[in-house]
């Protein structure tokens, strides 16, 4: 008992003159933090008074800084909608609706290569770098060669015409078109869209769809990948030779054509895979449902009989079926409901293509557009 | 006496000087007008002088025959009256009587003392040596070993059924119980000997782990471990439903197709649904990890 309390009084006695000490080193960051800040401040006063004159009236804040064609834009958002827009103007401008603040730290660069965006929901509030704040309604506008960098807790982000999108958002829909370079995007809740955009794609959503259309590549061996834990994957126009869609609950859509040599993956857990190629499409197939799903096709497939590596003359195929006498449309071809088919490995046209497609509760549907 | 022949015991007994002198008088009228009777004393006579001759030397020894015979008679006719109560107490033996058998054995002497006393030594080095070893049941052998499913497992808990009228839904009952506590068994795990009461406390034993799986799950404990030290600040409501939805989903999902992976290991297809549900998982989990740590930086 002793002994706890000699320990108890001898922290009591050292305590304070610790935590003295680290004062002054705290004091100084913060001076020199302050002394940064006010200089940027000034900077940004320059600026705001060139801006002025384009400022609008819906926008209570507008900030502007010079910066590279190719500037690197990072922005972290806790609440507030966020608007990127890409033009041709060499600078950034920020705009905040309403009351709030914000701040376009350049870090002195000028043109500035990096800038990162502080926003406040206060006017008066400090702005301080490396924070993440509130705003209703944030506007940028962008070089178009900019790479795009947010992180949004809770609000909805657009961008459009910039060179990189990456975006990492909580809850709140992010909708991303004309992105040149490449785009990340990463969203717990919410949807993802994505069009007319080329280069790299990597859209993940755990609650909510997820769509892309038209998207090109930029070079060889660019990728594409789509996946949801909770929605819809759908995909139109994707270019790419390496194609991923994925979902734990809800359906893979594919419309578009096959590139040649291109490899496509496409499963779902619990939902149907469905692609809408072009009828003179040629790729191997290798399809799979696990429990009471159907293999349906469009296309007369040739079977692989023993390995996939058959060749054509050995191989069975599945000739289209004729026109049923009631009129109906043309029948689907589906392979027999045994245990053997419950997998399809078959090649239509030449090959080209490989597809691998699979649901592990649901069906796996080839249409032919 | 005299009326009738004498018989051939009272002729001995005169012969051998046995009868008072009374009676030796009127034997020895009865001879004087008894031919038959004086013939058969010629005869005994005779007979006991060859005798006498031949046993001359035992003829020192005074034979009481008469009084020997009584007492021999007597010692026969209680003889046979205690085999008949020992023919009755067999029937109804009481427990003094038995008791009373046993009172024999208590006559000791310094000898049966002595084998008394060995005979309990040995008796009890033997008591003490089997409850040793029947504290000791398995010394070295399946310590830690799970315990597998007995035909006695816990025989207590077949005991707990409350018995019914019904003979077999009682029996049925107790299949049931004896079916469970099997179930239970086989989950179990021996303690070491020195655990006393907690002997039977379960250990969760997980299905076998396909390759991969283990790393997952390390990470997912980790991932769940900074959520939970995040707090429910980490995400607001609406996104912690999402969160928690989209969770029972995936574990939905491993669940399904570690089904399916487990019965067909080989299968790649359904090993890949397993490893990209763990994936998600796995995703989902980093993420509201990430947010769960800046909610606890904020703070």
């Amino acid at each position: 008992m002793k002994f706890l309390f000699s320990i108890i009084l001898f922290a009591l006695i050292v305590a304070p003159p610790a935590s003295a000490q680290t004062h002054p080193a705290e004091k100084k960051a913060e001076v020199q933090k302050t002394v940064r800040v006010e200089t940027k401040v000034e900077t940004e006063r320059e600026t705001e008074r060139e801006a002025e004159p384009a400022a609008d009236e819906d926008f209570a804040v507008e900030r502007r800084v010079d910066a590279a064609a190719d500037v690197a834009l990072s922005l972290c958002v806790t609440s507030g909608d966020v608007v990127v827009r890409g033009w041709d103007r060499a600078e950034v401008r920020a705009r905040v609706s309403e009351s709030g603040g914000v701040k376009l730290d350049a870090g002195g660069g000028q043109p500035a290569r990096r800038v990162e965006v502080v926003v406040a929901e206060d006017k008066e509030a400090g702005l301080e770098s490396g924070g993440c704040g509130s705003t209703s309604t944030l506007e940028l506008m962008v070089p178009r060669g900019a790479s795009v960098n947010i992180q949004a807790r809770d609000g909805h982000v657009e961008i459009a015409d910039v060179a990189e999108a990456h975006v990492q958002s909580l809850s709140g829909d992010v909708d991303i078109s004309r992105a040149s370079r490449s785009v990340e995007v990463s969203c717990l809740s919410g949807d993802i869209s994505l069009e007319d955009s080329s280069g790299p794609v990597r859209l993940a959503a755990i609650s909510g769809n997820v769509e892309a259309r038209n998207v090109r590549t930029i070079a060889q061996g660019d990728s594409f990948e789509a996946k949801s834990t909770s929605g819809d994957v759908t995909l139109e126009g994707i270019a790419h030779s390496q194609v991923n869609g994925s979902t734990v609950s809800g359906g893979v859509i594919y419309t578009g054509a096959l590139a040649r040599g291109g490899v496509y993956d496409f499963r779902t857990i619990s939902g149907d895979v469905t692609l809408e190629l072009p009828a003179d499409s040629s790729f191997t197939v290798h399809a799979k449902v696990f429990q009471g799903g159907d293999i349906v096709t469009d296309f007369p497939i040739k079977t692989l009989t023993g390995t996939n590596t058959s060749t054509q003359s050995d191989a069975q195929s599945w000739p289209t079926p004729p026109t049923p006498p009631d009129g109906r449309k043309p029948g689907k071809s589906k392979p027999p409901k045994d245990e053997s088919q419950t997998r399809l490995d078959g090649t239509v046209g030449t090959g080209d293509a490989v597809v691998n497609l699979s649901s592990f509760n649901g069906s796996v549907r080839l249409k032919r557009r | 006496m005299t009326r009738g022949c004498l018989d051939e015991g009272l002729l001995q007994a005169y012969i051998d000087g046995e009868l008072s002198q009374v009676e030796t008088s009127e034997a020895a009228s009865h001879f004087d007008a008894c031919e038959s009777c004086a013939a058969a004393l010629a005869v005994a006579e005779s007979e006991s002088a060859f005798f006498s001759s031949a046993f001359a030397i035992d003829d020192s020894v005074s034979v009481p025959t008469e009084a020997l015979r009584a007492r021999i008679n007597a010692a026969v006719a209680q003889l046979e009256s205690t085999s008949e109560t020992d023919l009755a107490g067999a029937r109804n033996r009481s427990f003094g009587g038995f008791l009373a058998s046993l009172s024999g054995l208590f006559d000791f002497t310094p000898r049966s003392v002595a084998a008394f006393a060995s005979l309990l030594a040995v008796v009890a080095v033997a008591l003490v040596y089997f409850a040793v070893q029947r504290s000791n049941p398995a010394p070295y052998k399946n310590q830690g070993a799970p315990l597998v499913a007995s035909s006695n497992p816990t025989p207590a808990r077949s005991t707990e059924v409350t018995p019914t009228p019904d003979v077999v839904g009682t029996a049925v009952e107790i299949q049931k119980v004896e079916r469970r506590a099997k179930v239970l068994t086989a989950g179990y795990r021996r303690k070491p000997a020195t655990g006393g009461e907690k002997i039977n406390a379960p250990v969760e034993k997980g299905p076998q782990l396909l390759p991969g799986e283990k790393d997952y799950q390390t990470a997912i404990a980790s991932l769940e471990k900074t959520i939970k030290l995040g707090g429910d600040a980490a995400l607001r409501p609406a996104v912690r439903v999402d969160y928690e939805r989209n969770l029972a989903i995936l574990d939905n999902a491993i669940t399904q197709t570690r089904q399916a992976a487990a019965k067909n290991p080989k299968d790649r297809d359904a090993v890949g649904f397993l490893m990209s549900a763990y994936q998600s998982k796995v995703e989902l989990l980093t993420k509201v990890a990430d947010q769960a740590q800046v909610a606890a930086l904020g703070r």
